[in-house]
């Protein structure tokens, strides 16, 4: 059997946070409530003109900044003209001809190792509205409904050159594309609200051939994990294709996630021909380089280079640094916390102990954490000078990521001090070994093991309360005295 | 240069509208004429020469991002023939 | 009351001395629509309650004595292409029959602002494709100085109700000589200032980059008097030009002396119209009497004005038109899928002249045919334009004919869109580089009004119609 190569490139909508639309002032805010963002710009009423959104074409520099691509000193936007329900001027304002952004790259690292994934080009577009289909969806029987509320919202679209060879590599593409937008502060890059939206451009080829085979676009692909499987199971149907001698047509497919399929998505007629032209109501985009500079400054520390710095300066593993600098969230909750003095390793193993298992088991967005650096700080300040202990603090923790109060609070709500008065623990201590003389037997046996448990009781005798560390010392002294 | 009826529905497709035969018989040579035209600038000289897109030489004509206020639904859904819960409704889309 | 064809200087006048009241005047020209249009139909909508409401008011503010302006009470019409708040916008299709548009045009609303009256919406040609307002699906327009003649268009409703005392004055829009051509035919006032001088928002678009709001009045004073109002800078309108406001009357009465005037020499050959060159060499005469200089210019990419213009409009039209097709507003036909229910909408709601022009634009625009056509047509521009840029080294501004000669006979040109448009060749080169451009009338033929052009560089409005001015009071003299 011959064996095959997966080519895959990618395009990227990412929707920018702005507070309006691209072309008009409606709030761009997601709602629930249709057509309550709308005027006659957004909904293509006869004589409405677009007017650009300064702060979208500067996230779009940033963006295109922190992706190392080239920003076009002059850019332009054009018209993409087809109809659809969800384009009310029959035409999408895009950028066809003169794009913000050229060439850039994307570094990622799979199971394969590292490899740089080109980037080809960086437009700035207006989102489509929204359809509600009816129970029998597309190409059914019902009626749709159209919901211009997004209409008309900052896209960019991050177009990849077809570098991508494998499902993983697709995926991490996609997982580090988010990482890195989010850190640069221009999106909310969540997949599931579809604020970020990723196409694969999916084709085969024997192995060796330096000519792309025919490919197909995949759509409605809404996590990452999604990406993996759809080219995953786009390539495998086109090599079975080819294996069984038929030819890959090129067309868009939609991916159905919970089949775990990908369907035909043609047109009856196709004949997409978008005619695009120089949008002629929009003038052209001309950046100094001094303004571009400028916007560069105000991007944070990227996470490759924060990576760097964890590892050479604060001694972290090469795990821990990539499971910290994953978010911007968290890099910076950790950089903030080491800055007022708490120990690296310590916050970075709360970060991704306590910190990842709350979110995760709460489904909270990393983002919407409300735990704040200094209440880290002083919450590990506090265990490390045995106020309270690692078990109290985890209930601390937990509070803090509810509410985020200060732990100062919540251990005064709670009644929580730590006992590491050795005599007042004393008593605990010769209670617990008189009620356990099978332990304290073991021991002398030398099944050094009964000791934790005998640790146990004493802490379940101090309600939790007592310093496990004083504990240990006493029981050792107690039960080395009784040999 | 010719233009055909196949090219024609061509372009009723992309267009979104059709022209009966009696409209396209009116309406023919005027199409047809309107192609020579097109045809003759061909002949022009324009080695070198930048496209004019509009004749306002104007650059980098943005906004702030404010929210302004914008339409209320109901006064925009009252100018749409059909619509539904809120929304401009669309026949089952092929 | 021949009060109806007074300017709006003498108007106003009559306004501030109380010796009329706007209600009055309203009614009087409300009672002129109701006797002239079962034959002229240049109104589509008469909005009578409204403009009389606003006839009250500005009584009212008078009485006050807080009357705005000079435009304050003073009755006009908008072509049916504006949008205004509430009151139907048909572009004269079948297409867009009961829409009301949710918010109002800038121009218009300057207008509107300044206490001015609105009388009703102007029939025009569909979507303002035509030259002589044949195309309308509310009927054509009559030309009230010959019936046998058309009235111009696209703007032909606007010229033939200012020229019949149905309205004050008129806004239109220009994009190939729609005000300008129309306004020749009527033997009236029309302006079309520099591209980005009046908002284009609310204005419905045939072709973005030509389209420009234009004036219809019955002198050049009215004509500055309006474009002061309406010329302003707005932030909707991104191609709208920062300085626009300015005071447009400037010029008037400063004369002509050391004027340096072109006249174009590709236009001067056997096939332009005798009346036509006449009146422009009666014209060159006069201001040469006046102590300004008058030379011959070559603008040798003229000849390429038509084709090139044909071209960049279908195609922008083509987009523009894309949005009426039933969903959001218009008329909406059945149909069993989303692209039938579209494809019969603009099917049965645009007249074959509009979607003659939607399907060559598609053409021109199509992958295969964008370089060929789109782009060459958009390089032949500069060219255009650099004649222009050329000719105004050595001269302040062009005199041309508007048309070549007298409007043409009704259905003569009626069915063969090459040959309508053609009848704008002398406005559209003015459209493609976006200059200022004033249609003035001057001379005579055949008993009826000749006309003669001023093209100026861009911002020059103050300039033409200085010297436009000093034309029109020439003729004045007895």
């Amino acid at each position: 059997m011959t064996a095959y190569e997966i080519v895959v490139g990618m395009e990227c909508h990412v929707e920018l946070k702005t507070k309006t639309k691209l072309f008009c002032s409606c709030a761009a805010e997601f709602s629930d409530d249709p057509n309550r963002h709308i005027c006659p710009v957004c909904l293509g009423m006869p004589g409405a003109l677009p007017v650009v959104n300064r702060q979208a074409i500067e996230y779009a520099v940033k963006a295109a900044l922190a992706l190392h691509c080239q920003v076009q000193l002059t850019s332009r936007f054009d018209r993409k003209n087809y109809h659809y329900p969800d384009l009310p001027a029959a035409y999408q304002i895009t950028q066809m001809f003169y794009p913000i952004a050229k060439g850039g790259y994307v570094d990622i690292e799979t199971s394969k190792g590292c490899r740089r994934i080109r980037l080809n080009r960086i437009h700035v577009e207006a989102d489509a509205g929204k359809l509600l289909h009816g129970s029998s969806g597309i190409g059914g029987a019902g009626d749709s409904l159209a919901d211009d509320n997004r209409g008309s919202t900052p896209l960019i679209e991050i177009v990849s050159e077809p570098d991508i060879r494998s499902a993983e590599e697709a995926r991490v593409y996609g997982e580090k594309l988010r990482t890195i937008l989010e850190y640069a502060g221009v999106s909310d890059v969540k997949m599931e609200q579809g604020s970020m939206r990723c196409d694969a451009n999916v084709s085969v080829r024997p192995k060796g051939d330096p000519v792309l085979g025919t490919r197909a676009e995949v759509k409605n692909v809404n996590s990452f994990k999604a990406v993996e499987r759809a080219v995953h199971y786009e390539a495998e149907r086109q090599i079975d294709l080819i294996e069984e001698g038929g030819v890959v047509v090129q067309e868009t497919r939609g991916w159905d996630d919970e089949k775990g399929i990908s369907i035909s998505m043609r047109l009856k007629e196709n004949a997409h021909d978008y005619r695009y032209f120089p949008e002629p109501d929009l003038p052209p985009i001309i950046l100094d380089p001094e303004q571009i500079r400028a916007i560069g400054l105000t991007l944070p520390e990227m996470p490759e280079a924060r990576k760097v710095r964890m590892v050479s300066e604060l001694k972290l593993s090469e795990y821990d640094s990539e499971q910290i600098t994953a978010s911007r969230y968290t890099a910076d909750l950790f950089d903030e916390t080491v800055t007022l003095g708490a120990e690296p390793k310590a916050v970075a193993n709360w970060i991704m102990g306590e910190l990842m298992r709350c979110a995760r088991t709460k489904g909270v967005d990393l983002a919407a954490i409300p735990v704040k650096a200094q209440n880290l700080a002083a919450l590990l300040a506090h265990v490390a000078e045995g106020k309270i202990n690692n078990k109290q603090a985890k209930e601390v923790f937990e509070e803090m990521f509810d509410s985020g109060e200060a732990p100062e609070v919540i251990i005064r709500k709670k009644g929580m001090t730590q006992v590491s008065d050795a005599g007042a623990l004393e008593e605990i201590v010769q209670t617990v070994l008189a009620g356990n003389p099978k332990s304290v037997e073991d021991y002398k046996n030398g099944r050094t093991q009964a000791m934790g448990f005998l640790v146990g009781q004493v802490m379940k005798a101090s309600k939790g309360q007592a310093n496990p560390g004083v504990v240990n010392q006493l029981l050792t002294a107690a039960l080395e005295a009784m040999k | 240069m010719e233009f055909s009826a196949k090219e024609l529905s061509k372009l009723e497709v992309l267009a979104r509208v059709n022209l009966s035969e009696k409209e396209w018989d009116r309406c023919r040579a005027a199409f047809q004429n309107a192609l020579d035209m097109a045809v003759s600038l061909q002949a022009v000289d324009t080695e070198g020469v930048e496209p004019t897109i509009s004749p306002m030489k104007l650059v980098n004509v943005m906004r702030e991002d404010e929210i302004r206020p914008g339409l209320n639904r109901d006064e925009a859904l009252a100018q749409a023939m059909e619509t539904e819960s809120g929304c401009y409704k669309v026949p089952r889309i092929l | 009351m021949n009060g109806l064809t007074m300017t709006i200087e003498a108007l106003s006048g009559l306004l501030e001395k109380k010796e009329v009241s706007s209600i009055e005047l309203t009614e009087a020209f409300l009672q002129q629509i109701q006797a002239k249009e079962p034959e002229l139909n240049a109104f589509i909508t008469v909005t009578r309650e409204t403009a009389l409401e606003a006839a009250a008011a500005s009584d009212a503010r008078r009485g006050r004595g807080e009357a705005i302006g000079r435009l304050d009470g003073i009755p006009f019409s908008l072509k049916d292409n504006f949008s205004v708040k509430g009151i139907p916008m048909t572009c004269a299709s079948k297409m867009l029959g009961n829409y009301r548009p949710p918010y109002t045009a800038t121009a218009a609303e300057h207008l509107l602002q300044a206490g001015a009256v609105l009388l009703g919406k102007n029939n025009m040609d569909e979507f303002a494709i035509g030259s002589s307002t044949e195309n309308s699906a509310f009927g054509p327009v009559k030309n009230p100085l010959d019936p046998l003649r058309v009235p111009g268009g696209s703007s032909g409703g606007s010229a033939a109700c200012v020229a019949a005392g149905e309205a004050a004055f008129s806004l239109g829009s220009d994009t190939g000589g729609s005000v300008r051509q129309p306004a020749a035919c009527c033997g009236i006032v029309g302006l079309k200032p520099t591209y980005g001088v009046i908002s284009r928002y609310g204005v419905t678009a045939l072709a973005s980059s030509l389209d420009q709001v234009g004036i219809l009045a019955r002198n050049i004073k009215d004509t500055a008097l309006i474009l002061n109002q309406v010329a302003s800078y707005d932030p909707k309108d991104s191609m709208s030009w920062r300085d626009a406001a300015a005071d447009y009357s400037a010029a008037i009465g400063a004369g002509v002396a050391g004027k340096r005037i072109g006249i174009v020499k590709e236009y001067l050959g056997s096939d332009m119209d005798p009346d036509a060159l006449a009146w422009v060499r009666q014209a060159a005469d006069w201001l040469t009497a006046a102590g300004a200089r008058v030379e011959e210019v070559s603008m040798p990419n003229m000849a390429h004005c038509l084709a090139c213009y044909y071209v960049l409009m279908s195609a922008e039209f083509h987009a523009n038109m894309g949005r009426f097709d039933g969903l959001r507003f218009g008329m909406r036909a059945e149909g069993d899928d989303y692209f039938s229910m579209i494809t019969n909408s603009r099917t049965q709601g645009l007249g074959p002249e509009v979607k003659t022009r939607i399907l060559f634009g598609t053409y021109v625009l199509s992958e295969a045919q964008y370089e060929k056509f789109f782009l060459k047509a958009m390089k032949v521009r500069t060219l255009i334009c650099r004649d222009y840029e050329e000719a105004f080294k050595k001269v302040d501004c062009l005199l041309t004919p508007v048309q070549n000669g007298l409007p043409f006979h009704w259905g003569s040109r009626q069915g063969d869109s090459v040959k309508m448009a053609a009848t704008d060749k002398l406005a559209i080169p003015s459209n493609l580089a976006g200059l200022p451009a004033l249609a003035l009338p001057f001379g005579s033929a055949e008993g009826l009004p000749g006309a003669v052009q001023l093209i100026g560089k861009p911002f020059s409005e103050a300039m033409l119609l200085g010297i436009a001015d000093y034309l029109e009071q020439e003729g004045q003299r007895p």
